[in-house]
């Protein structure tokens, strides 16, 4: 359940970053003149001298003009041109993109070899698509940020996206974690990519590999004070629980207190990265789910720990987006939750019971399935829980034992 | 438990929708004009067919970009830009920025939950939420209307070879102005389906009634593409576009089918799902129970049968089983034959019939009864490594499809 879980929340956080990625993007390849070679590949602290040139400043030949000699020359000849930081970068990420014409006509051949046949996220040659076009972003990211520096022409979303990631950091430091969470988020999507859904052991080790490189690199840039913050905000396990506290509404203090107690646990292991440990280490894990229990116990107050327990499920995750669409009081999500564990509880010791035959246990549980429904009706009223049992109440059919083959189901 | 794969499922599509949205690259408008920019400082006028340059005469001191933007008026730049030798897609990406900053503020208003989520709250997903995704949608094409209405639709200079590329790949060899007419009816009805699934919470309450109408837009969506296509372009469109193509594409990767074998399936699965709508929301084809389902399924088998080979229907009949596709995803990745999956069900069902006689065996004693459990475990552990090539492929298939057997035998009561 966990992995499943695991595998819906990268799907969602691929979704948040191709949304930040769609949202930052802006401007493409043109068809321009080509720039001299850029001498540079790295970021530059010191902007290159500004060459000056003489420009035609009012008919056709401005854009020759403008666009002569090599990117760091162009570039600053746009900023004492007085063009927008964001223009800046439009028009150099342009130039960069023309320098680029070659890798760009390749990926257009890779393209039109893909067979159309098969799914864009699911065969070699798709991963194949989108490792290329990850490389070949991120070097001509790289060739605009090592003239016009990482932050030039920065939006909103951009800072705000890289503060929630990586904490209160300078900007040319949360630039540089971005830059080396890209690099190896880069590898880590060919493996994923080529995986198809299913990661072999040699890609598990891949995975872990890179996972600890990546963050031994962030770990050089920062004091031991900023890594936590880093891991805080970015680890697996932060973003993991994130989603389990999501119901509760933590407070930052809870989210901290919380956050220290599970890194605590999960580090041993794979360095606490539940997707790439061993199914060993998830059993032993597992048994050490108790001890996890009492340490968060430990931390919150005992209404807050009563209520981490209910809403970090994902019955209750369910179950509160289903109140939610049919605007359900605020507590009807943790009251349906509470009747439904309950009961489920109780179905476990029915099942569980070697002394019942299975047609006294089959009665049993068809009678917990009525009490449920009966005590759910108030809170969801008629109409509700037809669309209930469609969605988050599918253990209430799960209650019901199939019939024998050839019997009709009464009524 | 049914419900986090129709979660995985929507986010993946989400994943999909929003890479092919990547990889396509931006300044095509594909909606609606739209006039009024939100509390814009630039007025515009309709610069796409006005190429006279109206600007005051340029100073030697005076910076260029002052210069080319002299009056604050995007029709102005547009023309000045021109004027001024810059090339036509470069004027399209300033432009498309220039217009982007002046929706920025609206936008960041719509937004703003999302801008100042605190770290130890969730990241909201703003384009799928039920009320801000529609709003910022809607922005999105307001300002995709204004940057139309002063560029025109892109020319062919201005359109990436990449971009053609994918546009080739998706949708078959379509003259331009039929590939954005197409463009255009697709968003519209993106924006559509978007809508049902961000009203169901971003698909994580969806009900029939949900699925009832996507198959709705689906239809509606497929009988109206003859008003852009013909016919044979339509086919096209369809063999690569659609919850069809897309649920075919994902479920015959295992089977590593060919492009006539495509071509062959294709009209043929169509025709079962057009009978069958439920059938192409997860009912497992394989699995059920009404007779003339079954007749229709055994039907195509049979056509298919005449038509691939009986060695390959036979794998088809596999890859198109709901109850198998995680399994066969399994033995594709170890390369195996699709026939493992077949084996490896088989045991496992056989498996859980005798267990569950285990358990109901009021006769047995609980040490005896576990005793049972324990060697159907290790006789379930045996049979699945032979047929999975042995302890690799076990060990990847109890994490992938083999989780029943850690519950075949309970753990000791404390």
């Amino acid at each position: 359940m966990k992995a499943r879980a695991v595998a819906i929340t990268v799907s969602l956080l691929v979704n948040v970053a191709l949304v930040v990625v769609l949202v930052r993007r802006s401007g493409g390849a043109a068809d321009l003149p080509a720039p001299s070679p850029s001498t540079k590949n790295v970021p530059s602290a010191e902007p290159a001298p500004v060459v000056v040139r003489t420009i035609d400043r009012s008919g056709p030949e401005m854009w020759k003009g403008l666009a002569s000699g090599s990117i760091e020359e162009i570039a600053n000849r746009l900023k004492a041109e007085g063009f927008p930081p964001r223009l800046q970068r439009v028009i150099v990420r342009a130039l960069v993109a023309q320098q680029f014409a070659d890798r760009h006509r390749a990926l257009a051949d890779l393209i039109r070899a893909r067979p159309w046949w098969k799914a864009v996220l699911d065969s070699s040659e798709g991963a194949k698509v989108i490792a290329a076009r990850q490389r070949l972003q991120r070097e001509e990211d790289d060739a605009v940020d090592a003239v016009l520096g990482p932050d030039l022409g920065s939006t909103p979303y951009i800072t705000s996206s890289r503060l929630y990631r990586y904490g209160n950091l300078p900007p040319s430091t949360l630039a540089e974690l971005d830059r080396i969470n890209s690099d190896y988020g880069e590898l880590m999507s060919e493996i994923r990519n080529a995986s198809q859904g299913i990661l072999l052991p040699e890609d598990r080790e891949k995975l872990l590999f890179l996972a600890r490189q990546g963050h031994a690199d962030v770990a050089q840039r920062l004091t031991p004070e900023q890594l936590f913050e880093y891991d805080l905000h970015s680890s697996p396990e932060g973003w993991w629980l994130r989603v389990l506290t999501g119901g509760m509404n933590p407070t930052e203090e809870e989210f901290r207190a919380l956050f220290k107690v599970r890194f605590a646990f999960s580090a041993p292991y794979s360095d606490g990265q539940y997707e790439y440990m061993t199914p060993e280490d998830k059993q032993t894990l597992a048994k050490l789910d108790p001890q996890l229990t009492e340490q968060i116990k430990a931390v919150l107050t005992p209404d807050r720990f009563a209520e981490y327990q209910l809403k970090s499920t994902a019955e209750y995750r369910q179950t509160d987006a289903f109140a939610k669409r049919f605007a359900l009081p605020a507590n009807a999500a943790a009251t349906i939750v509470t009747v439904q564990n309950e009961i489920t509880k109780r179905a476990d010791a029915v099942r569980a019971n070697d002394t019942l035959s299975p047609v006294a246990r089959n009665a049993q549980l068809g009678a917990l399935a009525d009490e449920a429904v009966a005590r759910l009706t108030p809170t969801l009223g008629d109409s509700s829980m037809n669309a209930y049992k469609q969605s988050a109440g599918g253990w209430l059919d799960a209650l019901r034992p199939p019939l024998p083959p050839g019997s009709a189901p009464k009524g | 438990m049914k419900r986090p794969p129709l979660i995985l499922a929507l986010s993946v599509t989400a994943n999909v929708a929003l890479f092919a949205w990547w990889l396509v690259p931006k300044a095509v408008d594909r909606n609606d004009p739209i006039a009024v920019l939100p509390k814009s400082p630039s007025s515009v006028s309709n610069a796409a067919d006005d190429r006279s340059i109206k600007e005051s005469p340029p100073t030697a001191s005076q910076p260029l970009w002052q210069q080319l933007d002299s009056d604050g008026d995007l029709a102005g730049v547009v023309s000045r830009l021109r004027a001024a030798g810059f090339p036509p897609k470069l004027v399209r990406a300033i432009v498309s920025t220039l217009v982007a900053e002046q929706f920025d503020a609206e936008r960041y208003k719509i937004d703003e939950v999302a801008l100042h989520t605190s770290y130890w709250k969730p990241w909201p997903n703003s384009y799928q939420d039920p009320k801000v995704g529609p709003a910022l949608r809607k922005l999105q094409r307001d300002q995709q209307g204004v940057i139309k209405q002063l560029l025109g639709e892109p020319g062919p200079d201005e359109v990436g070879e990449e971009s053609r590329a994918w546009d080739q790949l998706t949708m078959g060899n379509l003259p331009p102005e039929k590939l954005e007419r197409l463009k255009k009816y697709s968003a519209d009805n993106n924006e559509r389906a978007a809508l049902v699934y961000s009203a169901a919470i971003r698909g994580a309450s969806m009900l029939a009634t949900d699925r009832e109408k996507l198959m709705a837009l689906e239809k509606t969506f497929n009988d109206g593409l003859g008003e852009i296509l013909t016919p044979a372009e339509a086919e096209e469109y369809t063999l690569r576009n659609g919850r069809t193509a897309n649920q075919l594409k994902w479920m015959l990767n295992p089977f590593r089918a060919s492009e006539d074998e495509y071509r062959t399936i294709f009209p043929l699965y169509q025709g079962y799902l057009d009978k069958f709508p439920a059938a192409a929301m997860g009912q497992p084809p394989g699995t059920s129970v009404d007779p003339t389902q079954k007749g229709a399924q055994d039907a195509m088998m049979a056509q298919l049968a005449s038509r691939l080979g009986q060695q390959r229907a036979d794998d088809l009949r596999l890859a198109l089983d709901p109850k198998y596709a995680q399994l066969n995803r399994l033995v594709s990745r170890l390369d195996l034959p699709l026939a493992a999956s077949k084996q490896v069900l088989d045991v496992q069902q056989d498996i859980q019939q005798r267990a569950a006689l285990v358990r109901d065996n009021a006769t047995l004693a609980a040490s005896e009864r576990t005793e049972h459990l324990n060697a159907l475990a290790r006789e379930a552990s045996t049979r699945i490594s032979s047929a999975l090539g042995g302890a690799r492929g076990f060990n990847v298939y109890k994490e992938n499809g083999g989780q029943w057997l850690a519950s075949l035998t309970p753990p000791p009561k404390s």
